[in-house]
């Protein structure tokens, strides 16, 4: 009788220990593998809604996202096209010039050098088109503007006609009439200065920022795993329809394509990205174009002149300046840089 | 050794069904917002079909667990054309309104689409 007590004892110790070591494991195991929290917040700025998605482990990530806004916000009212802009000013001065600060010296600049890479398929002069063809503002009703109207504004036309002084690179003239407009690529800008914003006050950070499809990566997710990002099918019947998958731990991607501003006269889709040696949009045979590249402004803007390129021999130079294309033509063919596809693979 | 005694039973139920739910049931299901200007604007069931309006510029259609627009004031109604969405996390954006529609929720099979 009494060997049976203790041998009932020690199942009981046992089993206790049992159970007390399964619990133990699995609120380890839960707060283990408990990932960090990402905050996600949105906000309608630069003309879309910028998403900013973040986790840290150090830091509030409401505090990251603030500052990030923040900026966000300060670039886009910097360079929108309201009275007494820095953009309405160098438009203003024309020839006469004016003195930039280093920022917008910095975008122009890199403007200039996409344009200058490109041949002009990427054109920050090409803003008076736009307006003729009612681009620059999604309110308005669109039409297709008669050639004369194209001709006397596409002469105004070249990013040749941006000129910093010699002697100061913050001194910038426009020749023959041009007039620019900063506010698509300040967008892909936007989001670089605002990652760097979220790296300089905590360099652990992770997550992404999203502007309208332009997006730049904070760090990987849950600082082991990559961004699965969706190429938009430019033909499909919803916005989730996802033609390709890219896998980011960091840079960017840019997409432009002929979907996202577009209106169909006579049977005959006329999209925003507009070719600025016709003045028209152009045919080039794309229908979308991505670009994966280490800063989104480049992104944006090697993507918008890839897609005026389309499969021209033009395009093999985007890699050597960084930026890896891959074009879905009209008869859902497509063109991948060579090295695009290590971006497909985890 | 006897684990399993005749109470005992309830207590590993009471202890794993718990497990269970810490592990696998903290994704509620989703919510869809709706955001103007910038600000929220009404939170709405993905899991009750209906129509809601949205001030008098646009309507969205929930059914199904997707949801699109379905009437807009915008000149190009691209936000119409972008579908129905299904996916936590994909925004239906309609610029000229300033008023984007998602589907709350995290860990998806796509993160982020890019267009």
């Amino acid at each position: 009788m009494r060997k049976t007590n203790r041998k009932n004892v020690r199942q009981v110790i046992i089993f206790a220990v049992f159970l007390f070591a399964a619990i133990a494991i699995f609120v380890f195991l839960y707060f283990k593998n408990k990932p960090v929290e990402y905050y996600s917040r949105t906000e309608y700025l630069l003309g879309t809604y910028v998403t900013i998605r973040v986790a840290s482990k150090d830091n509030s990530p409401t505090y990251l996202a603030d500052a990030a806004f923040r900026d966000i916000k300060r670039i886009d009212e910097k360079y929108s096209h309201a009275e007494g802009s820095i953009v309405n000013l160098i438009n203003e001065a024309g020839e006469e010039g004016v003195e930039i600060d280093e920022e917008t010296a910095f975008i122009l600049s890199k403007a200039k050098e996409v344009a200058r890479i490109t041949d002009g398929a990427f054109d920050p002069t090409i803003y008076p088109v736009t307006v003729l063809w009612g681009f620059d503002d999604m309110n308005s009703e669109k039409s297709v503007p008669q050639d004369s109207e194209i001709e006397e504004v596409l002469s105004t036309v070249g990013y040749e006609n941006i000129v910093f002084d010699e002697d100061d690179q913050n001194f910038v003239r426009l020749l023959n009439g041009a007039e620019i407009d900063l506010a698509g690529i300040a967008k892909g800008y936007a989001v670089d200065s605002a990652l760097k914003i979220i790296k300089s006050l905590d360099e652990n950070a992770t997550g992404y920022i999203d502007a309208g499809g332009d997006i730049g990566i904070i760090g990987p997710k849950y600082g082991k795993s990559p961004w699965i990002i969706g190429i938009r099918n430019p033909r499909g019947s919803s916005e989730q329809d996802v033609i390709e998958y890219i896998y980011l731990y960091d840079g960017s991607v840019a997409t432009s394509g002929d979907y996202e501003n577009y209106f169909v006269e006579n049977g005959i889709r006329y999209h925003h990205l507009l070719d600025s040696e016709t003045g028209y949009p152009s045919r080039s045979g794309a229908m979308s174009s991505t670009v994966i590249s280490s800063s989104t402004m480049l992104a944006d803007a090697f993507a918008t002149a890839a897609f005026v390129l389309g499969k021209k021999p033009g395009i093999t130079f985007l890699p050597r300046n960084g930026a890896l294309a891959f074009l879905i033509l009209e008869d859902f063919s497509s063109y991948k840089s060579p090295g695009f596809e290590a971006y497909q693979s985890r | 050794m006897k684990l399993f005694g005749k109470f005992d039973i309830f207590l590993y139920l009471i202890i794993f069904s718990f497990l269970f739910c810490l592990f696998f049931l903290r994704e509620a299901p989703g919510d869809v917002r709706v955001y103007v200007d910038g600000d929220l604007y009404m939170i709405v069931s993905l899991t009750e079909n209906a129509v809601y309006e949205i001030e008098d510029f646009m309507k969205i259609e929930i059914s199904d667990s997707r949801v699109r627009v379905t009437d807009s004031t915008c000149p190009d109604k691209l936000c119409i054309k972008a579908g129905w969405v299904d996916t936590p996390g994909i925004p239906i954006v309609c610029v000229p309104n300033k008023t984007m529609v998602m589907i709350e929720g995290k860990d998806q099979e796509i993160d982020v689409i890019t267009q």
